[in-house]
């Protein structure tokens, strides 16, 4: 039942004064507005929550918004149990309104 | 909608309304005025059921409505007013707990509770409950509430333990969790919180209110249902999204691309131990109609609890929200236009088990910094900072008045500091920063409630920051207690770091605290915040030579070598004072009416020292009459000096009375009869 252990409630203390936000480049990337190769791939909030950007560094052109994938390790902070599968007990009032059994709303 | 749609069209017509949305406009504003309205009668229910003062009095709740987008994020169509980050918080923190839970787990009848930074809450202290509502089967909108709960456990009574190193000196951390399951109270979730916390008859009050005040806004949502169907009532959602957005949109698109940065120091990490300030920088890219705000080059995470976890990345849009669309009613379409970087490890973006317990200091800081960054890019409406601090002080203990059987008391005071100068008028007075916009207390609530008296509240005089508009007056506040077992924490910045003046204006007064006893009559004597020095113990602050407040002089002198204090014991016998911190002044002093000045003496808020230091105005002293010929030269004079020459001096009264005589001397002066004038 329990996948991979993928720690991300517990952290050492970052060992830098300043911190500063890494913007990777993508590869081959042009963007489509202004032509630049500068289009980074980066954590941000949006309005929605947690995503990862493609943005132009150059016009600042949003190419693309996704939401992050376990590799993205964002939000620094991820619930061990995130992906186990809820227990009935979690879904009661769920599977009772699955099943008919609930005046709807 | 693609950012160039707005460059062109910002209006939509009535026509473009009904092809779009497919209401006819008056449909559409009827629908987001009734989603208004459901947050409204949420707030009221929530102000007269809750138990604890921090809720109905101080305000710090937030009650919002959401509508269900079709991938399963949601959006924020609704808030009213409350305490102000909560107009932020609760978009992402709907988002996080309803992601992390899954829709497809949700029944009719179910609530979440949460509590959790990392999953979009304030502070463990923060209780928020979100609920589902379904229609037609079909999960439609969520509606969520929050509040401040007196005490959520944990070391320090209150739950502001300043001096936390990791979130497990902190207090009860709930993630995602049932709280009602068809309707029906989760026993042990109740049971969880009530036997974790030091007032649990409060919390229980709270979280009752709280589950009503989500019936109540779900039955207003249902009525409108009722009268629009639910087809139309979310596409008046869509509507009161895109209308926020466009009209941000609009705004952004007067801004000149580029980036504007800018940075603010705190005092430092709360650990008492005379540690570096904390450095917020920031900058905001504007290109178009989108920004992009970047907290890079902000210090690492504090070792103490002066840290935030992910709050700032959604916090920090009061920026623009007060400064380029300030009248429309806050939504999640007004924040669609920003995308915010937080560097993971930075103060704004702490990793687990990282404290957090003082996020109030960086929340209060964060938004003097947008507000300094947004500014820039509008100058006409750019304002001189605020007091960058919380100013709250919080009490708990156990009662042992006659007759209260040492039962657990708590609560919250926000007496406020002051807003800055703008360019039209003089900042406001006793106001907390605008991402609280929280209230005082109800004096007459918190001495029938509590052993706790208040002593004393006022403006401190020569505290606001001198400019042609002048920054507004902070509080000073005087509490005593009637309980041998009290303890207060104080949320508290700009002790070392007066908040800076604008276009010439001048730095406004620090944070101070004092402690002094009770003397033989019973009480205490001040005048405008100043206490005889001889008597008073300084408890934190920048105090010089026999303890004269000075701003800049360092910790030295004080007990504490912070002012980011939790569990200070309050003895009976004892009046511990706390001085707010003001804004700053906007434009040169020395431009000031000089008829504004002499009102300011009148009222005891401008000394005749200051109007002469600060401002340049000559004031007779008997008749307190303006000498213009004297104030002219002496204005030329300063003016003369040229930028390396005069500056508007820090704002604080320059020599406070010593012993008890010195007072009623000053006092006396003050209350004589030789006035010629009279205030208009
Ligand atoms: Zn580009």
């Amino acid at each position: 039942m329990m996948a991979e252990w993928i720690d991300r409630i517990l952290y050492p203390h970052p060992d830098v004064d300043q911190v500063y936000a890494d913007r990777p480049l993508v590869p081959n990337k042009v963007c489509p507005q202004c032509a630049s190769t500068e289009v980074a791939r980066y954590q941000i909030a949006n309005h929605l929550g947690p995503r990862i950007t493609l943005t132009c560094q150059e016009c600042l052109h949003v190419i693309a918004v996704e939401r992050p994938s376990t590799a993205d390790s964002w939000p620094p902070f991820r619930a061990v149990a995130y992906d186990w599968p809820a227990s009935p007990a979690e879904r009661a009032s769920r599977t009772q309104l699955d099943s008919g059994d609930t005046p709807a709303g | 909608m693609d950012k160039h749609e707005f460059a062109s069209e910002f209006f939509l017509s009535a026509p473009d309304v009904e092809k779009t949305y497919g209401l006819d406009l008056t449909t559409a504003e009827t629908i987001r005025a009734g989603l208004i309205e459901a947050s409204r009668h949420m707030r009221t229910t929530l102000m007269r059921g809750a138990f604890s003062n921090v809720v109905r009095e101080v305000l710090d709740f937030g009650v919002s409505v959401h509508n269900v987008n079709p991938d399963g994020s949601t959006e924020m169509v609704a808030v009213t007013e409350g305490c102000t980050h909560f107009a932020f918080t609760h978009q992402h923190m709907v988002n996080m707990v309803l992601d992390e839970w899954g829709l497809e787990n949700l029944g009719p009848g179910d609530t979440l509770v949460c509590n959790d930074p990392w999953r979009g809450s304030i502070h463990f202290p923060d209780i928020n409950l979100i609920r589902p509502v379904f229609v037609d089967g079909e999960l439609a909108f969520v509606l969520s509430d929050a509040s401040h709960l007196t005490d959520i456990g944990g070391p320090v009574p209150g739950g502001f333990n300043s001096q936390a190193t990791s979130m497990f000196e902190e207090g009860l951390r709930i993630p995602p969790t049932l709280i009602t399951s068809g309707d029906v109270p989760v026993r042990s979730t109740i049971n969880l919180i009530l036997e974790n916390v030091r007032t649990p008859m409060h919390a229980l009050g709270d979280i009752r209110a709280l589950f009503g005040t989500l019936r109540v806004g779900e039955r207003h949502l249902r009525q409108l249902v009722d009268s629009y169907g639910v087809k139309r009532v979310k596409s008046g959602c869509a509507y009161t999204l895109d209308l926020a957005e466009r009209r941000m949109r609009q705004a952004i698109s007067a801004v000149p691309d580029g980036t504007y940065s800018a940075a603010v120091l705190l005092d430092d990490d709360g650990s008492n131990t005379a540690g570096q300030p904390l450095r917020m920088q920031a900058s905001a890219r504007v290109g178009g109609t989108h920004v992009e705000i970047d907290f890079s080059g902000t210090d690492s995470q504090a070792r103490a609890a002066t840290t935030t976890c992910w709050e700032e990345t959604n916090r920090c849009l009061v920026g623009p929200k007060v400064t380029l669309d300030p009248r429309h009613p806050m939504n999640a379409g007004a924040m669609r236009p920003f995308h915010v970087v937080a560097p993971p490890g930075s103060l704004v973006m702490g990793l687990p088990p990282t404290s957090q317990s003082m996020h109030t200091e960086v929340g209060a800081k964060g938004a003097s910094l947008m507000l300094k960054i947004f500014g820039q890019m509008l100058p006409d409406r750019a304002v001189a900072p605020d007091s960058g601090s919380t100013g709250s002080v919080v009490y708990n203990g156990t009662d042992q008045r006659h007759g209260h059987d040492s039962q657990p008391f708590g609560g919250v005071t926000c007496s406020g500091g002051s807003w800055g100068g703008t360019p039209t008028g003089d900042g406001i007075s006793h106001n907390t920063s605008p991402i609280f916009s929280t209230s005082f207390t109800n004096v007459e609530y918190l001495e029938r409630d509590t052993p706790m008296l208040l002593r004393g509240i006022s403006a401190s005089i020569d505290a606001a920051g001198a400019g042609k508009f002048r920054s507004g007056f902070p509080a000073f506040v005087a509490f005593e207690s009637r309980s041998d077992d009290t303890v207060l924490s104080f949320l508290l910045d700009t002790g070392r770091f007066p908040s800076a003046g604008l276009r010439g204006g001048g730095p406004g007064m620090s944070t101070y605290l004092m402690e002094l006893n009770i003397d033989d009559a019973g009480g205490f004597t001040q005048w405008n915040g100043l206490l005889p020095l001889d008597h008073v113990e300084a408890i934190a602050g920048c105090f010089g030579d026999g303890g004269q407040p000075t701003p800049g002089a360092g910790w030295g002198a004080g007990k504490a070598q912070t002012l980011k204090l939790s569990a200070h014991e309050l003895h009976k016998g004892k009046i511990i004072v706390c001085y707010q911190a003001a804004g700053g002044g906007y434009g040169s002093p020395l431009d000031r009416d000089p008829e504004l000045v002499r009102r300011d003496v009148w009222n005891e808020l401008v000394s005749l020292d200051f109007a002469l230091d600060g401002y340049g105005v000559v004031i007779e002293p008997g008749s307190l009459i303006v000498d213009e010929a004297a104030t002219e030269r002496l204005r030329a004079e300063l003016r003369g000096a040229g930028e390396s020459g005069w500056a508007p001096p820090p704002a604080h009264y320059r020599s406070w009375p010593r012993t008890t005589d010195d007072l009623a001397q000053l006092r006396a002066r003050a209350l004589r009869t030789g006035r010629t004038t009279v205030n208009s």
